[in-house]
């Protein structure tokens, strides 16, 4: 069982990794109320692609699980998974602890 | 979220809403610089008719390939975006462009349907079943400065 505060850290830790490649002005703030995806979000699609690619892999050095965030059960989610830190931490969770 | 249907085959009526996402779309403003790059290497791309259906060209880029998002099967579906890729080597598909319409945009009214995402997931589920890929590539990236490789 992964625990939400290590699913946060990683979360976390990929976000500060992208932070260091963008300009000050698209620094994404490292708070689980940030929005993400949409309304007031921080990310465009092509930023939120690079996050998901961020994430599955950071999950499988730090998990050594293998995760698609965007099959078909993540698109079939009522709500956005991607629209705030912590609706995506909160998928995570849900994805980590339900896979074998 | 709403059922999105994939094809390779585009009707040619239509022309005009592909040529909207395709050229004259405010989305891509922020990756000119990328697109234009993108340009320089392959070429322009060109709409042109094939029987029924349309066709997309890049200059003498002969193995451009393509995969069209809409809102349903039916004659009057509504076009939502489409990926332009080639295969780039032995391991990675490279996606050239991706588009989609300003209300499936990040800032657009239909942003949760998440249609470039949805997209670039089907190409995956595509290239899994060539032999040989092992990643998507993305040409552009936007603010990021390093690349986008997307495992398979």
């Amino acid at each position: 069982m992964i625990s939400k505060e290590e699913i946060k850290n990683l979360v976390f830790n990929v976000i500060e990794e992208f932070n260091s490649t963008l300009s000050e002005d698209k620094i994404i703030k490292l708070d689980i109320e940030t929005m993400l995806y949409g309304k007031n979000g921080a990310l465009d699609s092509l930023g939120l692609v690079n996050l998901i690619v961020g994430i599955e892999q950071k999950v499988e050095d730090d998990f050594n699980k293998s995760i698609s965030l965007t099959d078909e059960k993540a698109m079939s989610f009522q709500n956005n998974p991607f629209r705030s830190v912590n609706s995506l931490i909160e998928f995570l969770e849900k994805l980590l602890n339900n896979s074998n | 979220m709403q059922p999105i249907f994939f094809t390779g085959k585009l009707n040619k009526s239509f022309r005009p809403e592909l040529e909207s996402i395709l050229f004259f779309n405010s989305n891509q403003i922020k990756y000119f610089k990328d697109i234009n790059n993108s340009l320089e290497v392959f070429g322009y791309p060109n709409i042109i008719e094939e029987g029924d259906n349309l066709r997309i060209i890049i200059s003498e880029f002969s193995d451009i390939q393509y995969l069209f998002a809409l809102d349903s099967e039916k004659e009057d579906a509504t076009l939502l975006g489409v990926i332009l890729y080639f295969r780039e080597n032995l391991e990675e598909v490279c996606i050239l462009q991706v588009a989609v319409v300003n209300e499936c945009s990040s800032f657009g009214e239909f942003y949760d349907e998440l249609v470039v995402i949805r997209l670039i997931n089907e190409l995956k589920r595509i290239s899994k079943r060539i032999k040989g890929i092992k990643f998507i590539k993305l040409f552009y990236t936007g603010d990021f400065t390093q690349s986008i490789k997307i495992k398979i």
